[in-house]
């Protein structure tokens, strides 16, 4: 072969195998010293410290993840013993139904409604916070090792924040252990430590729109009551950016009052426009299927866009737009 | 034959003028590109890849329209190969043109060890906050860390790009097979509305009342994607369940298996060093009277047991820290004035273009002396 084309072969045989050598990466395996873990940006709240007395005969485990206490409760001879831990999570962490639910379906049993939610707890004090405790048990056994399983879980509001103590294990198990689980719910402290630099928005809500405990996606939350057991709720809310676009939001607001979705060109006719405050305004109001309605008010600021939604009972919904724009004109953007 | 007309295409100068051509289009086309892509999408994309694609929205097709940035590069290094190999001829009267071929391969080859070799990435310091580890900005990793020594934590690290093309996921470190449901390569984090939103996919932890949403990726240079994945964990027995994993999530999740307590989740890529560096003081002064920055600095200590130093640097604009290969910027700050950022460069291949140039530039003074000294030669004759 023609020596030159012999080297001309060479360079880009060698080009080709760097060029291949040089692939993405792979799976690594190494060793680091222990490290501290941080608390997580997202879902867990700790504005207040929290202490507590554990049971005697109780086994106190180190706290992880997202259990600030754990505890294994040590069963008798040969028998499984039960695991309790404490969690706390921003907000009401999806709701107390939301939560009891989700335990049911551990237990393997059913979703229950709010009304038959309200006959399963029982409330209590713990100094001075009131406190909902739930007592389920599962039908058939569940779980591995498969046994009959009680769970005892108790939600103590806490600022912005709930804290969830819960004892899941065998049926006898809990049951013998039930009293010293309320012993270590009722020693449960709160400390507070500084709050954070305010950086949120600030307003003046109508004396009759109560306040709401905060969940991690809400900046307010207020409940209106009317005539009649009549219901609405009060949601403020903001998202990055456009969060979708002004017709997207309305259409997902109307999707949830059983409303068709509607195109650009209608906007106009379900929208009005306003200026308060110097803020470009839009609201909308909205009569729904089974007599729900909703009022809202999108407006962008700076980087975010917010969202003020009354939603609830028809009559009482359409009877808070005067109170929606005299609330709109205390809102100050942070 | 058929060789020798290949190799005879390959030391053409209709291909150099055709591969300058492809050059300036691609330029210009990824230039474009960059407003909808991001820069870092075209970057990979388009000048770090072999063939640039067109894609119709929504297709689940693509075809190549445009050589990308490393065919083009590697067709003119050939061509300058072949070139030499080939057609040109060693005399002392050509040798400026040799010397600046040989810078011109040495910057295209540059180029090439830099866009292959060289790692990008940041170091947020708190104020007295010490760190042994740099983070990648743009990729993330699922991390599995088994916690059980009192001594160490052993950790398995796995780059994104294992999410996004494997479907189940095994390694001898792990007593367990990682069974990859879904991908999210920007994602939405919101607590699930109990009610209004789809059951949950994961089974366990945070994942039950945490909703992810897919989203496009991010664009903006100062924006960043939240990567999730629903991963189910499968022991030879049985599945342990799924969890949901996001780099939006901030903290790993945990669970047992065999006696050892494993931590799971996705964080910025990470790149460990032999060394800890601890940021003392940050300083953000302002011109007296304004909100004018005058200056960035950032006051850190280097710590490297492995050679007992121990010392204190500081990094500030134009002045950054090399040390052990790394080069070490002051990028930005946060936190109120209390995170400093350093930028943390790794690229073995930084000499080469100053090399390349200088090589460059010595070619063409030979070359024009050459050429002078004849002339002055000639009218003097």
């Amino acid at each position: 072969m023609n020596p030159n084309l012999k080297s001309f072969g060479l360079m880009a045989a060698v080009l080709s195998i760097f060029l291949t050598g040089c692939g993405r990466s792979e799976i690594q395996v190494y060793r680091v010293p222990k490290e501290i873990r941080t608390a997580p940006a997202f879902p867990q709240a700790s504005e207040s410290q929290i202490a507590w007395a554990t049971p005697q005969g109780w086994n106190e485990q180190p706290s992880s993840g997202m259990r600030l206490g754990s505890f294994a409760v040590p069963g008798p001879a040969g028998k499984a013993g039960a695991d309790v831990s404490i969690v706390q999570l921003t907000g009401e962490a999806g709701g107390t139904l939301a939560n009891i639910n989700r335990w049911r379906s551990q237990l393997e049993l059913g979703a229950i409604s709010e009304t038959q939610m309200a006959r399963q707890v029982t409330q209590f004090s713990v100094n001075g916070i009131q406190a909902t405790m739930v007592d389920l048990l599962s039908s058939k056994p569940v779980g591995d090792p498969p046994q009959v399983t009680r769970m005892l879980a108790v939600m103590i509001p806490q600022d912005a924040s709930t804290v969830f103590v819960k004892m899941t294990g065998e049926e006898h198990m809990v049951t013998s252990q039930k009293a010293k689980f309320l012993q270590l719910v009722s020693s449960i402290r709160f400390s507070k430590t500084a709050p954070p630099p305010a950086i949120a928005a600030q307003w003046k809500a109508p004396p009759h729109w109560k306040a709401q405990p905060l969940t991690a996606m809400r900046k307010g939350s207020f409940l209106i009551t009317g005539e009649n057991n009549s219901r609405a709720e009060v949601s403020i809310t903001s998202f990055g950016g456009m969060a979708g676009g002004i017709l997207a939001n309305i259409n997902r607001w109307r999707g949830q009052i059983g409303l068709a979705a509607i195109s650009e060109p209608d906007l106009e006719k379900n929208a009005e426009t306003t200026h308060i405050q110097g803020h470009h305004i839009t609201i909308v109001n909205m009569a729904g299927k089974g007599g729900q309605r909703i009022l809202g008010a999108i407006t962008p600021h700076g980087e975010e866009t917010w969202f003020f939604k009354i939603s609830g009972d028809d009559q009482l919904v359409q009877s808070q737009k005067p109170a929606l724009i005299e609330f709109l004109k205390t809102v100050k953007f942070p | 034959m058929l060789i020798d007309r290949i190799f005879k295409i390959f030391t053409s100068l209709k291909l150099t003028v055709i591969c300058l051509g492809f050059g300036i289009v691609l330029v210009f086309v990824g230039t474009l590109a960059q407003v909808h892509m991001g820069i870092h999408a075209v970057q990979e994309e388009y000048f770090g890849a072999f063939l640039v694609y067109w894609k119709p929205a929504g297709a689940n097709w693509k075809i190549p329209v445009l050589p990308g940035g490393y065919l083009l590069g590697i067709i003119l290094l050939l061509n300058l190969l072949a070139a030499h190999i080939f057609r040109f001829q060693w005399a002392w009267k050509k040798s400026g043109i040799f010397l600046t071929h040989l810078g011109v391969l040495l910057l295209i080859v540059g180029g090439f060890l830099s866009g292959l070799l060289s790692v990008e990435s940041q170091m947020p310091l708190d104020m007295g906050q010490t760190k042994n580890y740099s983070e990648d900005p743009l990729a993330v990793e699922l991390v599995l860390v088994d916690t059980s020594h009192p001594d160490y934590d052993e950790v398995v690290a796995i780059p994104q790009h294992f999410l996004g093309s494997e479907k189940n996921i095994q390694h001898p470190r792990l007593p367990f097979r990682l069974n990859i449901e879904k991908y999210y390569p920007n994602s939405k984090l919101a607590m699930r509305q109990p009610g209004t939103d789809a059951a949950a996919a994961a089974t366990q932890d945070i994942g039950i009342n945490v909703q992810a949403t897919e989203i496009p990726r991010a664009t903006q240079v100062n924006q960043q994607d939240i990567v999730s994945a629903l991963v189910e964990i499968v022991t030879p027995e049985k599945s342990l369940g799924t969890w949901l994993v996001s780099s939006g999530l901030g903290k790993d999740q945990i669970f047992s298996t065999e006696g050892k307590t494993w931590h799971i989740g996705i964080r910025q890529a990470r790149y460990y060093k032999p060394y800890s560096i601890q940021l003392l003081n940050f300083s953000h002064d302002l011109y007296p009277g304004t909100d004018i920055p005058k200056n960035f600095s950032s006051r850190v200590r280097v710590v490297n047991p492995s050679f007992k130093e121990d010392r204190e640097v500081l990094i500030y604009m134009n002045h950054p820290l090399r040390y052990a290969g790394e080069t070490y910027y002051q990028a930005s700050f946060a936190n109120n004035d209390k995170t400093s950022i350093l930028q943390v460069m790794r690229n073995p291949g930084w000499l080469t273009p100053y090399f390349a140039c200088s090589l460059v530039g010595l070619g063409l003074l030979v070359q024009f002396s050459i050429h002078l000294t004849s002339f002055i030669r000639r009218r003097k004759a």
